[in-house]
């Protein structure tokens, strides 16, 4: 008898919080944020400005192509059409 | 012993005739002018070593190959036996050649006696092949031994039309003398010799472009557009090089006459660019069917001008070559000598007929197959040098561009044209040619432009 009743209390103490666990996901309602706001003027940034404030371009050469025009190197097609031709 | 003695002289009479048979042959067809049929034959004699190389072989060898061509040692070719006659060492040399065997055919083009009617013929293949290999030294000896060989053997015809094919061999040893100091950058020889060739010459009208191009590159833009204009004269109407008006475009741009350069290059989309079209065309049509280059060139002037203006011009330039010339008049030849053996009510060598067909068909082959290189390079010459142009319109458009960025232009507030700007030598001076053939001054003009390049400020 007082194994069983020893059992008992044993068994009531584990389950009791998985009963109750189960009861608490049931009632979880998870509810998202419709809108969040951030004031950017609020943040502080730590640190300290090393290059100036204003925007910059900086200047570079205009880079021209140069094209390879036509140039005539030999004329050894010619010679060996010569001497195709010649019979 | 009786029985070889006997057994001797059973067999001698029927070798003894039989040599002198196949010599009948040759003799009786050589007599009667059938000179393809007596080549035939005694190639196919000496294939199957029926007869020996001996003198009276070689001699008649020598007098049907400078009659009916060199083709008519072409079943010999491949195989590896040697005829011992000059002309067939030329043609083995250029058959080595042809297979980029140039070792091979030096060898053998070196056994082409000096005093053969070949030998100025193989001295240039000689020189091209030493040209091939880098051997500049060794290609102008041999080219100038061309150039000697060449006057003795017109010296010694007295056919016009061998004295004008040796001239013109003489006059093209001495043009791949120029074109190798044009390659080594020897301007001032290569000019020299260029302005050397009578204009007279058959060669003549297509050095104008080389001696534009060497005038280019020495910097005289002026004597270059001179030079390139001179194919626009009514006598030179059938000669057209589309790389002339590159090369005028490019002497404008060099001399910044940039506009001038745009309505060279305006122009020749114009007049090409349609023509290049139609011939494309009539190119595409033709190779559909067997031999049809072949056909083109041999239709008459009008048939030809009735099909295409322009495809009239294309086939008389490449009519002019000696190769084609020449082919045409051995295939005509052989034709008569076929209709001649057909009248025969038994003709008496059963191979010949085929071997002759054969023949035949190899010449219309090769005259097809070169019409329609001829064509077909034509052609993409033209797609080039509408590249080329193209390129330079850009590069036109791209230095405009940077005088606009530098806020400058070009000076342009001069006159055009002042004998003050032409380049000329002590033995070149201002011609009126009043009272003569104004054809004389064709090749010798030159503009006298001022260079537009300085810039100024906007």
């Amino acid at each position: 008898m007082l194994n069983c009743l020893k059992l008992t209390i044993i068994l009531t103490v584990f389950l009791t919080p998985l009963s109750t666990k189960a009861k608490e996901n049931k009632n979880v309602v998870y509810k998202y944020k419709k809108y969040e706001s951030i004031d950017l003027g609020d943040m502080q940034i730590k640190g300290e400005i090393v290059a100036p404030g204003d925007l910059t371009v900086k200047e570079r050469d205009r880079r021209s192509f140069s094209r390879d025009l036509l140039n005539r190197i030999d004329f050894k097609q010619e010679s060996l059409m010569d001497i195709i031709e010649l019979r | 012993m009786k029985l070889i003695i006997s057994f001797v002289l059973i067999l001698f009479p029927i070798i003894a005739n039989a040599k002198v048979g196949q010599d009948l042959i040759v003799r009786k067809l050589m007599k009667k002018k059938m000179y393809y049929s007596a080549g035939l034959y005694l190639i196919d004699e000496l294939r199957n070593k029926r007869i020996a190389q001996d003198d009276r072989v070689l001699k008649n060898l020598e007098t049907i190959s400078h009659k009916v061509g060199l083709e008519i040692y072409t079943p010999m070719l491949r195989g590896k036996d040697i005829i011992n006659a000059p002309s067939f060492y030329y043609a083995k040399g250029l058959f080595y050649f042809q297979n980029k065997s140039l070792n091979l055919a030096l060898e053998m083009l070196a056994k082409v006696p000096s005093k053969h009617g070949l030998a100025a013929e193989a001295s240039i293949v000689s020189a091209q092949i030493h040209d091939q290999k880098d051997d500049s030294g060794k290609a102008l000896m041999l080219l100038d031994e061309c150039h000697k060989l060449a006057q003795e053997q017109k010296g010694q015809h007295k056919t016009e039309k061998v004295k004008r094919f040796y001239q013109l061999l003489s006059d093209k040893c001495r043009v791949h003398k120029a074109r190798i100091f044009y390659n080594d950058r020897r301007l001032e020889e290569a000019r020299a010799i260029y302005e050397a060739i009578d204009k007279r010459s058959y060669i003549w009208p297509h050095l104008l472009i080389e001696n534009a191009w060497t005038n280019y590159h020495m910097g005289d833009y002026n004597r270059t557009l001179g030079l390139a204009i001179t194919y626009k004269s009514p006598l030179l109407v059938d000669y057209f090089y589309p790389e002339a008006e590159a090369l005028m475009a490019l002497s404008y741009f060099r001399l910044c006459l940039w506009e001038d350069s745009n309505i060279v290059i305006e122009n020749f989309y114009k007049h090409y660019k349609k023509k290049a079209a139609n011939i494309t065309q009539i190119i595409n049509q033709t190779k559909k069917k067997e031999n049809g280059f072949y056909e083109l060139v041999t239709l008459s002037k009008s048939e030809l001008a009735a099909i295409d203006p322009f495809l009239q011009k294309l086939i008389i330039q490449i009519r002019k070559k000696i190769k084609f010339n020449l082919d045409l008049h051995y295939l005509k030849n052989l034709k008569k000598e076929q209709e001649r053996i057909k009248r025969f009510k038994k003709w008496p060598l059963p191979k010949i007929p085929a071997q002759l067909e054969e023949l035949r068909n190899n010449y219309i082959a090769e005259l097809n197959f070169l019409t329609q290189a001829y064509m077909v390079s034509f052609i993409n010459k033209i797609n080039s040098i509408s590249f080329e142009l193209f390129n330079i319109k850009l590069e036109i458009i791209s230095r405009k561009k940077d005088l606009l960025y530098e806020k400058q232009k070009l000076i342009s507030d001069r006159s055009r044209g002042n004998l003050d700007n032409v380049n000329r030598r002590a033995d070149q001076y201002f011609w009126q040619f009043h009272g003569e053939f104004w054809a004389d001054e064709l090749g010798d003009y030159s503009f006298g432009l001022q260079s537009n390049c300085e810039k100024t400020k906007e």
